[in-house]
């Protein structure tokens, strides 16, 4: 187990940010904490780094108590903040070097370990620039190399993708899947689905502090109603056809605009068959079928509620 | 008037440092006014000088006649005889002149011995020379009645020589058109608000121009279904109203702490004038540095420099009276420069005639055109951009 | 590890231009605009120079020889010079009193009248000569009716000779007041130092900033971190205290006295009041806005404004009326420490002033230890 996190509390004043918040993660999973903005993600990760007091609740980190003095621990950790956390006066190279020189002492090993993090995160025709001189996607992509310069066991991602463009955006993700494969364990916050869909081995959905759900993508898929969304293009569905409709069996809803009907179903199986029976008893002529599994979206929507966040 | 509107709310969220000048500024027209409150004289006084009699030899009537002269029409300080202390209260001005009068003094000054008495003073200062002048003009006194009658006593020859300083030449003090009654306080406060003014309109202009200069923001403004023209003219109206409310809001405050010396002084709408002359001064200067500077970091650092130069050259803190005449030949390059000199002539008015107020009309003058090449310069330097960047 | 916090910080912040223009080029530049205003105020108004005066040219004028001799006595050119004498017609003498030219109208009718146009201290030394004329005639009148075999030839030459006299001084230095604006100028370079114990301690707490988690997540030892940091600033604010001081001295022409040693422990001490006192302000005030800088400049520059940074007679109320703000206000000490080995030949109050400097400093030191020594944060 690299994190073992039980039951941690955490209140600012009278605002609840962690309720008995408890996360397991294994070694070599790239593990994604999936959540709203303001659900608890980044509070978890600072309490996780001991940045944080909490109130209860105990963390454990590579089998060890984690607390603020304990360098043997921190020595193999890498974080990525949400903020981009570099010195404005040093450049590229510069940066990475002095985090870097914070873990590793050797000069040689760490020259060629700065040499590593620059080209794996493509900076090398960057070395010499500035922060202030660098793109929003470049800059994100050098406090990426801050954090994983000295090759940490544990990498904590805290949002990094955030207003980077699609480009740097796979780059970074593959990047991340890289070091996953290079034998780090990777927790990765983020609340963009289809990154967490695309890398993420084992995901945690969290809202107002809890642990909404846990499990693989497909776990989590299994666990919504909305099992398939049908779309029938067909004409002239008469309004007491679609109520019949919305009343087959496994039928969460229906919707029709003149042109295409859309049906939401939940689980079971041979959904569309009986759909398509269903009209073809009516004598409805359709055009194109189409059956759409459901996204991870349709989890994280189903599960935190859809309303407007912030 | 969207414009216009967002001019002053800006303006608003950078009101918080405008406020320190103004109370940086009130504090010390304060201090400096009280400072010179009671320099107001009648007739002719002889200077006054602080000076501290260190007394070794003992309580003699020679000693006390001296000491009883020097304290006539000066400020005698009592001081310990410890040398830090003396140091420290002649370093500081506290004492410009000390006697220190050794031990035996009066006994060998009787005895017709020839003896000295030390004194510290200022270097080759007129205060030291003038203390000097006093303690020759006892001794020797009191030397010619005892070499000429040897037989009087110590009592009565300290008599005579009292009787015999008391004889003074008479003065008689002559009024030419200048102002005698020494200058009025808020003829100080009016200097130093050309610091207030300079640096508060450089640092809220500055801020706000560079607000709506900043790229993004003005092709935004650009882009929107508004002239060009409307913008600058909505931007203008802004600095002119701001300028004329800072200008205002100092004439008020000069109001509510001068009152009525200030409503009975005659030359008040040249001060006015004066001032408002410099309030566009420090507006066009202003624009000037909107026009050259970037960021808003360096704006501080170039606002700081720019007023606090502009002031100690041109004299807003120190006199221009005792400044060098090279470093004024220089400062006359400055409109600040004129803006004092003006006001120095407005303080010194005692009536009013185009022979008195010629001078400071023109000085006027010359800051607005002062104003005008700043403004221009400002403009050119905004074209050539615009020019430069399609 | 701490050599390595130690070259990232002085990186950092030699490069933090904004930050050096505060600390370094903004008291040069202070400091050039002090010399320019200040540099000939000694010269004009304390320095003396013989006093410029006019006689009405009269028939009572030329009859009275005794004076005549007098003026002539006082006028010679050389060290001695009293005063400097014209003769003319008076609508002449009016002319040139009005324009400036001289301080003061002599007529001779039997007595002497001076006319002035105001009271000043050249039209005082010029009443006390004619005070001294108008006594000693009279003295020797009265000698002469009492005792007409007297001698008393030569008597009236000796006027504004000096003889009893004896200029001496406390110690070598000149007391020239307008030193203490250089000495307090210095004092506000060091305590301009505390813009970077502001930073320092901006950048190693993770709830001030992100740049602080990131430095509290690596396994460098707090203490290691806090102190390369604080060892950077030091070593970059004394050479910039250093060099503010050589431009003071070899451009400027600023006297510091004698004991260079003491000078540079002076602003070594200073520095580090300065940067232990901005961390500690950084340290008070957890809020990550600008409000910190802004307090941090007004407080250091009230604390200046009373060591006499815009006005040296601040000093002299002071220590007339609330001395206790002398021994407490850092800006004070530093600018006093400097006066001290400027004028003084003795150390006392030289040490009490560094001794009372470390005390302070070490308070600071104290305070930020006890505020960040805590190593997790309620809030982030």
């Amino acid at each position: 187990m690299v994190i073992n996190v039980q039951n941690l509390v955490k209140r600012y004043g009278n605002l609840l940010a962690l309720d008995h918040f408890s996360l397991q993660i294994e070694e070599g999973e790239v593990f994604g904490l999936l959540g709203p903005n303001g659900s608890g993600k980044t509070t978890a990760i600072n309490c996780i780094l001991s940045l944080l007091k909490y109130d209860k609740g105990t963390i454990e980190i590579f089998g060890k108590p984690m607390r603020p003095d304990a360098y043997s621990i921190k020595q193999d950790i890498g974080i990525v903040m949400q903020n981009v956390a570099v010195f404005q006066e040093l450049s590229v190279q510069e940066n990475i070097d002095y985090f870097c020189g914070l873990y590793v002492k050797d000069r040689q090993k760490r020259r060629e370990l700065v040499e590593e993090a620059i080209e794996f995160v493509g900076l090398q025709d960057f070395r010499k620039f500035h922060p202030k001189k660098l793109s929003g996607g470049l800059l994100r992509r050098l406090n990426i190399a801050c954090g994983i310069a000295h090759k940490p066991r544990l990498i904590i991602l805290d949002e990094p993708t955030v207003a980077v463009d699609p480009q740097s955006r796979n780059s970074i993700l593959e990047g991340i899947l890289k070091l996953n494969q290079q034998g780090a364990t990777i927790v990765y916050t983020s609340h963009y689905m289809e990154e967490v869909e695309q890398i993420c081995s084992r995901i945690v959905i969290m809202d107002k502090g809890k642990t909404l759900a846990t499990g693989t993508k497909e776990q989590l898929k299994g666990m919504i109603k909305g099992g398939e969304t049908l779309t029938v293009e067909l004409f002239g569905l008469k309004e007491e056809q679609l109520e019949a409709i919305r009343r087959l069996p496994h039928v969460t809803g229906a919707e029709y605009d003149g042109t295409r009907l859309t049906v939401h179903c939940s689980g079971g199986a041979h959904n569309l068959i009986r759909l398509l029976d269903y009209l073809r008893g009516q004598e409805l002529s359709f055009g194109r079928v189409y059956a759409e599994p459901p996204t991870l979206n349709d989890v994280f929507l189903e599960i935190t509620g859809k309303h407007l966040r912030d | 008037m969207q414009v216009f509107k967002a001019f002053f709310k800006v303006l608003r969220a950078s009101f918080p440092s405008t406020v320190v000048y103004l109370a940086v500024f009130i504090g010390i027209s304060l201090i400096f006014s009280g400072n010179v409150m009671n320099n107001a004289v009648d007739g002719f006084t002889v200077e006054s000088v602080d000076l501290a009699v260190i007394n070794r030899d003992g309580d003699t009537p020679l000693l006390r006649g001296l000491t009883d002269y020097l304290s006539e029409g000066n400020h005698l300080v009592d001081l310990p005889d410890d040398s830090e202390r003396l140091q420290d209260a002649l370093f500081y001005r506290e004492v410009s002149y000390i006697v220190l009068v050794e031990g035996g003094f009066t006994d060998r000054f009787l005895a017709g011995e020839s003896v000295t008495l030390d004194a510290v003073k200022v270097p080759d200062s007129t205060t030291g020379y003038y203390c000097d002048q006093l303690i020759e003009k006892y001794l020797s006194t009191a030397r010619l009645y005892r070499e000429a009658n040897p037989g009087l006593t110590e009592e009565q020859l300290t008599a005579a020589v009292a009787e015999d300083l008391a004889i003074e030449t008479s003065v008689t003090l002559k009024e030419y058109d200048v102002n005698t009654q020494g200058t009025p306080n808020f003829v100080y406060y009016y200097q130093y608000m050309a610091y207030v003014l300079i640096a508060m309109m450089i640092l809220t202009i500055c801020t706000i121009l560079m607000v709506f200069n900043q790229p993004d923001l003005r092709r935004r403004n650009l882009c929107a279904p508004l002239p060009l023209r409307s913008v600058n003219a909505q931007v203008t109206l802004g600095c002119a109203i701001f300028t004329v409310a800072c200008w205002a809001m100092l004439i008020g405050l000069s109001f509510l702490l001068y009152g009525k010396a200030l409503l009975s002084f005659a030359g008040l709408p040249m001060l006015l004038a004066n001032t408002f002359a410099f309030a566009l001064v420090s507006l066009s200067i202003g624009f000037l540095v909107s026009s050259l500077v970037k960021s808003f970091t360096v704006l501080s650092a170039i606002s700081n420099v720019v007023s606090l130069g502009l002031c100690f050259i041109s004299g807003v803190f120190v006199p221009q009276a005792i400044m060098s005449p090279g470093v004024l030949t220089a400062a006359s390059f400055l409109p600040a420069y004129w803006y004092v000199k003006a006001n120095n002539a407005i303080g010194s008015l005692a009536v009013l005639t185009s022979e008195t107020t010629g001078p400071i009309w023109t000085s006027i003058l010359i800051q607005l055109g002062f104003a005008a090449a700043f403004f221009s310069v400002a403009l050119f330097i905004t074209k050539q951009r615009r020019v430069g960047n399609n | 590890m701490f050599l390595h916090v130690f070259t990232g910080r002085l990186k950092c912040l030699t490069r933090d231009k904004l930050m050096l223009f505060w600390t370094l080029l903004f008291p040069v530049v202070l400091g050039t605009f002090f010399n320019i205003a200040f540099g000939n105020i000694m010269n004009i108004t304390e320095e003396f120079s013989p006093v410029k005066v006019a006689v009405v040219e009269s028939a009572g004028y030329q009859q009275n020889e005794a004076f005549r001799q007098t003026l002539d006595a006082v006028s010679q050119p050389g060290d001695g010079q009293l005063l400097i004498v014209s003769v003319v017609g008076g609508e002449e003498a009016d002319r040139l009193l009005k324009s400036g030219e001289v301080d003061g109208i002599l007529e001779v009718d039997g007595e002497v009248r001076l006319t002035v146009k105001e009271s000043g201290m050249n039209q005082s030394i010029l009443k006390a000569f004619l005070d001294e004329y108008a006594q000693k005639s009279a003295a020797i009148g009265k000698l002469l009716r009492e005792n007409p075999q007297a001698d008393l030839s030569g008597l009236l030459d000796d006027m504004g000779k000096e003889s009893f006299v004896n200029e001496a001084t406390l110690s070598g230095a000149k007391p020239d007041t307008m030193l203490n604006y250089f000495f307090s100028l210095l004092a506000m370079t060091a305590l301009y130092g505390s813009f970077w114990g502001l930073r320092n301690s901006t950048d190693i707490q993770p709830n001030v900033s992100a740049l602080g988690s990131r430095r509290s997540v690596a396994p460098t030892h707090k203490m290691t971190a806090v102190l390369g940091d604080a060892a950077a600033s030091l070593v970059l604010h004394v050479a910039e205290m250093l060099l503010v001081l050589a431009y003071l001295i070899f451009v400027l022409g600023i006297s510091f006295g004698n004991q260079v040693g003491y000078v540079l422990l002076t602003c070594l001490v200073g520095s580090v009041t300065g940067i232990s006192f901005g961390t500690f302000m950084g340290c008070l005030f957890q809020k990550r806005d600008g409000l910190k800088t802004a307090l941090l400049i007004a407080v250091t520059l009230f604390l200046c404004f009373l060591s006499g940074l815009m006005m040296v007679d601040i000093r002299t109320y002071i220590n007339l009326y609330a001395p206790v703000l002398s021994y407490i206000n850092p800006a004070a000490l530093i600018t006093d420490a400097f006066y001290c080995l400027y004028v003084f030949e003795s150390h006392t109050r030289y040490f009490l002033n560094i001794g009372i400097l470390c005390g302070i400093s070490a308070l600071f030191c104290l305070g930020s230890y006890l505020l960040i020594r805590r190593q997790k944060y309620a809030s982030i």
